[in-house]
Parts: C-alpha cells; structure tokens; sequence
C-alpha cells in the first residue's frame, strides 16, 4: 500500500481518514468500525464488503 | 431531478456490480461503443490548451484503456482508476509501463473512497448512467475536486436503446421494465450548477449501432455487463415466446439494408470546481504545471 494512496483514501461512509493495518490487509475506519479488505492489492473500498469490528476490538 | 428516478426504474446497484464482475472477461471485446464514446470524450481534453492535472481520477474505468492514455498524456501525473468491480481493475491495472500504472480501487461513485479536494482532473466515461441518484454521484466527483479542477464525463441519455424500449413494452404491453431511463442533458446540466460546478457545458450526439438480429444486440449488451439492473425488471428466465413477440416488433423498424439499427444517445458534460471559493473559474496555479508531458 503505496503511502501516498493511503493519504487521499478515505472512509466510503464518512469521509473520515483510514488505519492501514499491513499484516490484515485492511484499511480500518475507526469512526464507523468498519474495516475494507484490500485483496490481491486492491483496497476495496465498498460498505457491503467491509468488515463491522466488533466492540472489543482494539484499533491501533 | 434530485430525487431518485420513480421505484420500477431505479438500478439495484448489487446487481449491476455482480454482472459487471462476470463481464470483465469478455468486455474488451464487445464494448466498441465504450470505447468510441471513450475515445470522443478523451478528445475533448484536446480544446482545453495550459490545462496540466497531475492528479487525475478516472471514475468507473472498466478495464482501464483510458485510464492507460490518461496516465500517457501527462506523464508525472498520479492516476487513480476507481470502478465497483474489482474483476475489472485486475485488468486496468496491468496496463501501461510498469512505473505509470494506476493506483486501483474498488469503490461506488454514490459513495466515494477519496478524501476531498484530491484531484484536479476527473474523468467519467459511461459509469454515471448506472449511479440510481445522480446528484448524489456528480456531488460525490465535485467534493474530490480540488479548486480549479475540472470534471469532464459523458453518460447515457434519453433516447439511449429507444428501439429496444418501444419494443419491449409491444412484446409484453409494458408490464415490466426492461431499458433504464436516463436524464437528458438540461437535468445533467442543473445538477451540474446545484452542485456548486461552475460553467457547466453539456451536450448530446446520437450514435445508431446495426445489429442483424435483437439477440445479437443483447449479446453485446451482456457481454459488457449492461444487463438489466432496474428494480422493476422482470423475474425468472426470458421465455422464448416472449423473445419471439420482442424480434417481430423491434423487426418493425429494420432498415433499407435489413439492419436493425440501435439508438444510443451520449450526453457530454464538463464544469470547473470554483478556485478560491469564487464563482469564477482562475486559471490552474502554476504548481499544477510541473507534471511535464505534452
């Protein structure tokens, strides 16, 4: 994940900034509690696709 | 036009996606309309002398052949190719040298990934016609703008398939939805201004494809992943006798040469995001030129 695509990606949802988290391969909306896959390289960045933390998963 | 077109017609976007998903494959191969419309729209960036993005987003690229000339055009450019079907940027992606190749991602255009103010060039050709709110999609492109950023897209209009519609609705009386309905280019060219885009422009032509037979029509129109996604479509399999009403009427208005001529109608548009808060467009600030290329 280029550090420079990370900049300009933002929540689908709420606009808000992401947390790369490298060794999931996710992009985590900690707002929304939301976390979008990135598969074979590619952030998809879509609601429906994207995993609800649950309420005892830590952020960062 | 602000609120969504009336239930029956409204896209189920899951649907699209999905039928997207599986036509990456063959899309290339069918999508000669695409292309073209593509092309004409890829044109149009011609007239628009000084203009120097290095930020572009080509949202809904499919499988990334403008994407690839974009990111030629302006060779220090940072290109971002945004589509809903990850099938199809596996293939944008691997256009291009390996060093220009775009930053792929999955998104919706109703809802996009992308922080505001991130581009100064985006780029849209055919996607809006599947976005069910379009204003909510052309707000979406407004708000990644950057100030002084232009927005240049063509979509599907009115007359798009009128051939088909009339024919279906003879087949089976008009009891099922089978064409979408698209806005023409005054309601494109209102949301264009209700967006807060200044100097809107648009415009239509007319583009007439001949097929010898309906099915090969809808053949092509599978192929690129353009299946019926309207609410109201009809459920459960096409039957053949229905099929059959549909080739007699869309028979009706074959031409001299026996072809069966299919109407498409591209609406164009572009407007400026206003630089400086200001209605009026300034011209691009000078650190938008050390892009190089052309």
């Amino acid at each position: 994940m280029d550090p420079k695509l990370l900049e300009i990606l933002a929540c689908p949802v709420c606009k808000g900034p992401l947390v790369y988290r490298k060794a999931e391969q996710e992009l985590v909306c900690k707002a929304d509690r939301l976390a979008y896959p990135i598969r074979d390289g590619i952030p998809v960045m879509l609601e429906e696709e994207a995993r609800r933390l649950p309420a005892d998963e830590e952020v960062e | 036009m602000s609120a969504p077109r009336p239930e029956p017609w409204r896209i189920d976007k899951r649907r699209a996606r999905r039928a997207f998903e599986r036509a990456a494959a063959t899309y290339d191969g069918a999508a000669f309309l695409q292309r073209e419309v593509g092309q004409r729209l890829y044109e149009r960036l011609d007239l628009l002398r000084g203009f120097r993005p290095v930020r572009i987003l080509d949202a809904g690229c499919g499988t990334g052949a403008l994407t690839a000339q974009l990111a030629r055009r302006w060779r220090g450019a940072r290109v971002v190719a945004l589509d809903i079907a990850p099938a199809m940027l596996a293939r944008a992606r691997r256009r291009g040298p390996w060093l220009r190749r775009p930053w792929c991602v999955a998104g919706d255009i109703e809802a996009l990934p992308l922080a505001a103010g991130s581009f100064d060039l985006v780029f849209s050709s055919l996607a809006l016609q599947w976005c069910p709110d379009l204003e909510r999609a052309i707000g979406e492109l407004a708000r990644v703008l950057a100030p002084g950023g232009l927005l240049l897209f063509a979509t599907f209009g009115p007359d798009t398939l009128r051939e088909l519609r009339a024919a279906w609705a003879e087949a089976d009386g008009g009891a099922h939805v089978h064409v979408h309905g698209f806005p023409d280019l005054h309601e494109v060219g209102d949301l264009l201004l209700h967006t807060g885009l200044a100097d809107p422009v648009t415009d239509a032509e007319w583009i007439t494809v001949r097929y010898g037979d309906v099915l090969e029509l809808m053949r092509d129109l599978k192929a690129i992943g353009a299946r019926n996604a309207a609410a109201g479509r009809p459920r459960g399999l096409t039957g053949r006798g229905r099929i059959e009403a549909l080739r007699r009427a869309y028979g009706r208005c074959r031409d001299a040469g026996g072809r069966l001529p299919a109407t498409f109608e591209v609406v164009y548009g572009h407007a400026w995001k206003p630089a400086g808060g200001g209605a009026v467009r300034v011209a691009p600030p000078s650190a938008r030129r050390r892009g190089g290329g052309p």
